[in-house]
């Protein structure tokens, strides 16, 4: 690995996933786990981005649909969607996501600030933007994106 | 001193001193009570927690808190040596010194000690008047702190004779000092002669001295003697009591120990000798086994009853792992059941057993007793009674009834508050009570018990009760409510209005309370853990509040019922009963008033919630699911998804209607609108969901599960009712924490979550309250139509030409099996059923009628109780429920095991005797069960009912039971025969033409002739309120009329004593 004095304190790795058009980047510090195709659990009467419960080993997962959250159109259930289990707080949340692409080695040297708008989404949803090689990764912000919604 | 930088030994250190603490406190109540008369065994008891305290707090350097056990201890001291009365004032000391030490335990470490020196002041101001040589070194310690103790009276002693000590040492000698009480008479000498003949007869005196150099009296003679007996055989040799006899062991042959304490404590002596004299030549290890070996016979006592300390942390995770078991046993009962696997059939009950042992098993260490809290009410009524110059006497009953930690603790607060409003508010002062001709003290009681698989704790007071009319008036000048809504109210309804935020009915505004704010948080917290809360309040004679909380939290049975593609789990706390509607009844029954759906049930309006309107999930089904619009909400999306896989009887037929979710509403309103008869929604709504087509479909009965919330019922429409079971309760997660519709979650067999709703949060939700129906509008009209004398019915058949019926108060419970799970031992028929043998009977063992269809895979098992045990009788279909109001024929088809006959939907329908049919297979079981033909002596027996079917019925197992029956129609035929005939015990019906059962029990009673002649009521109406008013017109038991063997142990009962 090639790498200039320091470096490596600046790096972090991102694992990257789809929401929408959005490409999506997560410290993969925050990421427990990835699941495919576990059934979801309908709540009714719950905040619109709350998809439902999912049952991660004995622990009930809430499950956050990204798009939702993003204000995209959501994904239908039979598209074949990914869950991302992140940590927050003391509990385990879900986020819906189209799919996960893979994992990169960022330098936090090449992180931007985020617009205020990143294509109709809130600004404070994400921590900044990361340049890929072809495009563009917005980094999300955990705790903004979960905490927001206590009110 | 510094801190010990132990944390362990910290904690482990204040939690024993939390439990001295908590025994201290009912312990120096109860001393006060007893006053001058004190209990010298409770004196001790608290002296040597105080002691325990002291010593630990020494060893650990908390110095506020030694100091204040130890001016505490020495408090304690003088009333064992009953030189000081425990008054009020001392009791009060000491116990604000308890408190006081509990705060300064409770202190973070490293905090701003507290300022003790107010109890310290109070505790030595009582101490102050004799300070004597007994308790010289406490008290000189008390009262100068900071001053190092002084040593033990006969330091001087051990110092002049350190030689010999040693020299006896040498010979393997203990060495002891005997302290001689010389109060009687102070011109003695230092021991009595024949005292000191005994002592030298078999050891050595080496020295005495007389007390310290104060005059007061008593002084103690203290005599150092040197022996080859041990302390007990000493003890007894020298005939003086056990705190009178020292030994002096070596490491605190130097500075001694507190001399009048026993020595029971591990703790005590290590830490008095630290703290005074630091000098590192002085191990603070704990003092030899010989030591504790003194006291231990008190230690053993003490022994029997103690506890253990279990870290709550620990708990929990086995509470956590038995729950992964439950479920996984759920998991492999499935798979048994669908593979027909026999091999497992052994297996999966062992596996059952283990995990409902080992539930059972951590469940019980989380259980606590009732009492620790209600304990503290001592303190706290005594204080607030004090305080408010009232006399209430607390009476405390059931503190052994045991719940789970967490709901005692969640109780705690709460049970606080109220006895404080009892206290406050409740009981009046003895010069009003005595105005309003009561006792001056007042009485609050406190009561848990068992009932029905919850607890109930009572808090009942005899004070002045709720002002209701200023309750109304409160809440009309907060104006939350309307006028017309207050004044429509009833009673209960009103006193539950005190539960608003905000309001309270205290004339001031007292310290105690008052304030407003408390009953809406009492509330809050108890339905927080599955508690639910009744008043009920009578002007002048008191207020009785009643909370009713399950046992625990963690495992809960439940009913699953399912809502579309959704699974629901509802506590079966919570419900009340299941009504099923069919198809054709639905109309009738089911009705819309102001927007609000009710059910006609028995005679009242029930309130309906739908639970997918309750939910937003019904109108999905209008959704054309080839729309895609922009709007479109992404539960549509999933909807489409779930329409899927349903039949889509319903969705076919509207996919060309217009794609929105409004244009759906409208056309289900066009399509009640097209018939004008089928208006009632909820009939659509569950039918819909259902899939099917509802004009034709069976399915298109409406299952209504009733559930309570407090007094008041409810019905939730749901699709289906799928099974009960014992669920585990998860938590949600953060978001979804705030939704007041879910309680929490499952995980079932299959691995899939289902909610558990929270059926007061949807009651809430969908502002349903009980002035919401105007129920009682109707009451008199509804109830006039019902006939009393009707009989809910459950039909079954084994072959599609005969109906048979069974009287549905008689059923505990019908399960559907599968044919292979009835298993055939010893020539019987049985099947497993809930950790035990269920034995099967078929109808046609006992009577002529269709054997069981033989064809079918599964069939119904009617479940009934018989005496201890349960039977159940198998058929092929259940078919209905229904109320017969028609005559009942007890003649024409009356053969063992039918009681009769009657018509049902134009069908001849034979009605089943359950227990016509275990008496005629198991005969043994009706001599098991002492209701055999020679029960009865011949006693007689008076029948009052009106309705021939049942007189003929009633009269028949009475006779059969061995006692002469006579029959009436009605209450004066009662009278009539009563006075002709010698009667022992009167069976009336209710509802009878000219003179119904009230009546005519309350004329019974008015006759000092008849006065202590048992009645009892049969009646097929069952409800409380019909209870209560016949109790109240003197019934002595309240009984179902076709239940044989409740009638018949009842009247044994009566009539054997």
């Amino acid at each position: 690995m090639q790498s200039s004095p320091g470096a490596n304190a600046t790096k972090c790795k991102l694992a990257l996933f789809e929401s929408g058009h959005l490409l999506c980047g997560l410290d993969i510090i925050h990421v427990q786990e990835i699941n495919k195709n576990i059934a979801v659990t309908v709540v009714h009467r719950v905040p619109e981005y709350v998809r439902g419960v999912i049952n991660l080993r004995g622990e009930i997962v809430t499950v956050v649909d990204l798009r939702t959250k993003f204000g995209f159109a959501p994904l239908s259930l039979e598209a074949e969607a990914e869950i991302v289990i992140v940590r927050f707080g003391d509990e385990n949340i879900g986020l819906l996501v189209d799919s996960v692409s893979d994992v990169v080695l960022a330098d936090e040297k090449d992180i931007e600030p985020t617009p205020p708008n990143l294509a109709g989404v809130p600004g404070h949803f994400f921590k900044g933007i990361y340049k890929l090689e072809q495009s563009l990764v917005a980094i999300l912000n955990i705790e903004e994106l979960l905490a927001r919604e206590f009110e | 001193m510094a801190f010990i930088d132990d944390d362990e030994t910290l904690q482990s250190f204040k939690d024993e001193s939390h439990e001295h603490l908590d025994g201290i406190e009912n312990d120096l109540l109860a001393i006060e009570e007893a006053g001058a008369d004190i209990d010298l065994e409770l004196v001790n008891k608290v002296f040597r927690a105080m002691h325990s305290i002291k010593g630990g707090a020494g060893f650990l350097g908390l110095n506020a808190v030694k100091t204040l056990a130890h001016a505490a201890e020495n408090l304690l001291n003088k009333i064992r040596n009953k030189e000081l009365v425990p008054t009020t004032p001392v009791i009060s000391s000491l116990l604000d010194a308890a408190d006081l030490v509990n705060r300064l335990l409770n202190q973070p470490k490293g905090a701003v000690e507290l300022d003790i020196s107010g109890p310290l002041a109070a505790l030595n101001s009582i101490l102050a008047p004799g300070p004597d040589q007994t308790a010289a070194p406490g008290v000189s310690n008390a009262a100068k702190p900071g001053t190092p103790g002084e040593p033990a009276p006969w330091q001087a002693l051990l110092a002049a004779h350190s030689a010999e000590i040693a020299d006896s040492r040498m010979g393997g000698l203990g060495i002891f000092v005997l302290e001689y009480d010389r109060s009687a008479d102070a011109e003695q000498p230092d021991l009595p002669a024949a005292s000191k003949t005994t002592l030298e007869s078999i050891g050595q005196i080496i020295g005495s001295q007389t007390g310290g150099s104060s005059a007061s009296s008593p002084q103690p003679a203290y005599v150092l003697y040197s022996t080859m007996m041990d302390r007990d055989m000493l003890v007894s040799f020298a005939g003086l009591p056990q705190e009178m006899v020292h030994e002096i062991l070596e490491e605190q042959a130097e500075p001694a120990s507190a001399p009048p304490v026993p020595a029971v404590d591990p703790h005590p002596i290590p830490a008095l000798a630290a703290e005074q004299s630091p000098s590192p030549a002085l191990p603070a290890a704990p003092p030899p086994p010989k030591n504790v070996a003194a006291d231990s016979s008190e230690q053993a006592k003490a022994g029997t009853d103690s506890s253990l300390r279990v870290n709550i942390r620990i708990l929990d995770n086995l509470m956590t792992l038995a729950g992964e078991l439950v479920l996984t046993r759920n998991q492999f009962l499935q798979i048994v059941h669908s593979s027909h696997l026999q091999i497992f059939d052994a297996v999966s009950q062992r596996f059952d057993l283990v995990t409902s042992e080992l539930q059972e098993a951590i469940m019980s260490t989380r259980m606590q007793p009732v009492g620790n809290i209600f304990n503290k009410f001592k303190r706290v009524v005594r204080d607030l009674a004090h305080k408010l110059g009232k006399e209430i006497d607390l009476v405390l009953e059931g503190g052994e009834v045991e719940m789970d930690k967490t709901i005692i603790e969640a109780l705690n607060d709460p049970l606080t508050h109220l006895v404080r409003n009892s206290v406050d508010h409740g009981i009046e002062t003895p010069d009003k009570r005595t105005a309003a001709g009561k006792t001056p003290c007042g009485t609050l009681q406190l009561k848990a018990f068992h009932e029905g698989g919850q607890v109930i704790i009572e808090i009942i007071d005899d004070g002045g009760g709720i002002d209701t009319a200023r309750i109304k008036e409160k809440v009309l000048s907060m104006g939350t409510h309307d006028k017309s809504v207050i004044e429509a109210m009833q009673e209960h309804e009103l006193l539950r209005l005190i539960f608003l935020p905000g309001l309270s009915t205290a004339k001031e505004v007292t310290e105690v309370s008052g304030r407003g704010v408390g009953m809406d948080v009492v509330h809050a917290n108890l339905s927080k853990v599955g508690g639910v809360f009744d008043i009920a309040s009578k002007p002048g004679k008191g207020t009785t509040i009643t909370i009713k909380l399950p046992l625990t939290l963690a495992i809960i049975p439940s009913l699953i019922v399912s809502v579309g593609a959704e699974r629901y789990a509802i506590p079966q706390v919570n419900m009340v009963e299941l009504v099923r509607v069919p198809a054709s009844k639905v109309k009738e029954r089911i009705e819309r008033i102001d927007e609000a759906l009710v059910i006609r049930l028995r005679g009242r309006l029930l309130p309906l919630i739908s639970l997918a309107e309750a939910l937003g999930i019904e109108k999905r089904y209008y959704q054309d699911r080839k729309t895609k619009q922009l709007k479109v909400c992404r539960r549509q999306m999933i909807e489409d998804r779930r329409s899927l896989t349903l039949p889509s009887g319903a969705d076919s037929g509207n996919l060309t209607s217009a794609g929105s979710g409004v244009a759906a509403i409208t056309e289900v309103n066009q399509e009640n609108h097209e018939n004008p008869d089928r208006r009632t929604s909820p009939q659509s709504a569950v039918n819909i969901v259902d899939g099917t087509d509802r004009r034709t479909s069976p399915q298109s009965a409406v299952n209504i599960v009733v559930v309570s919330v407090g007094k008041f019922h409810y019905g939730l429409i749901v699709d289906k009712l799928l099974d009960s079971e014992e669920i585990v309760v998860k938590p949600l997660g953060s978001h979804l924490r705030q939704s007041q519709l879910y309680a929490g979650a499952t995980i079932q067999g299959d691995g899939r979550v289902a909610l558990i709703l929270d059926v007061v949060g949807i009651s809430k939700f969908m502002n349903l309250s009980s002035g919401s129906v105007r129920v009682r509008d109707r009451g008199p009209q509804e109830t006039a139509r019902i006939n009393p004398d009707a009989q809910t019915l459950l039909l079954v058949r084994n072959s599609p030409k005969e109906q048979l019926a069974i009287p549905l108060n008689l059923i505990s419970r019908i399960e559907e099996i599968q044919r292979d799970q009835v298993e055939l031992t010893g020539g019987r028929r049985n099947m497993q059923y809930r950790g035990s043998t269920l034995p099967l009977f078929s109808i046609n063992e006992a009577a002529a009628v269709a054997p069981l269809q033989e064809d079918n895979s599964n069939l119904y098992v009617v479940v009934f109780p018989f005496g201890e045990r349960e039977a159940g009788i198998m058929v092929s279909e259940v078919i209905d429920i229904v109320t017969v109001t028609d005559a009942l024929d007890g003649i024409t088809h009356k053969q063992p095991g039918i009681m009769g006959s009657v018509i049902i939907m134009k069908k001849i329908t034979m009605l089943v005797d359950l227990f016509g049919i275990v008496a005629t297979v198991m005969p043994e079981w009706i001599s098991q069960t002492s209701l055999g033909t020679d029960s009865g002596q011949g006693q007689h027996i008076l029948v009052v009912e009106d309705s021939p079917f049942f007189n003929r019925q009633i009269c028949g197992f009475v006779s059969e039971a061995g006692y002469k029956a006579f029959s009436a129609t009605d209450g004066i035929e009662g009278l009539a025969l009563l006075e002709r005939e010698k009667i022992d015990l009167i069976l009336t019906d209710i509802e009878m033409p000219n003179m119904d059962g009230l009546e005519f029990t309350a004329r019974v009673r008015a006759d000092a002739r008849w006065q202590g002649l048992p009645v009892i009521a049969v009646t097929s109406l069952s409800g409380d309120a019909a209870e209560k008013r016949g109790l109240k017109a003197g019934v002595n038991e309240y009984l179902v009329k076709l239940d044989r063997e409740k009638v018949i142990q009842t009247i044994n009962r009566y009539l054997k004593h």
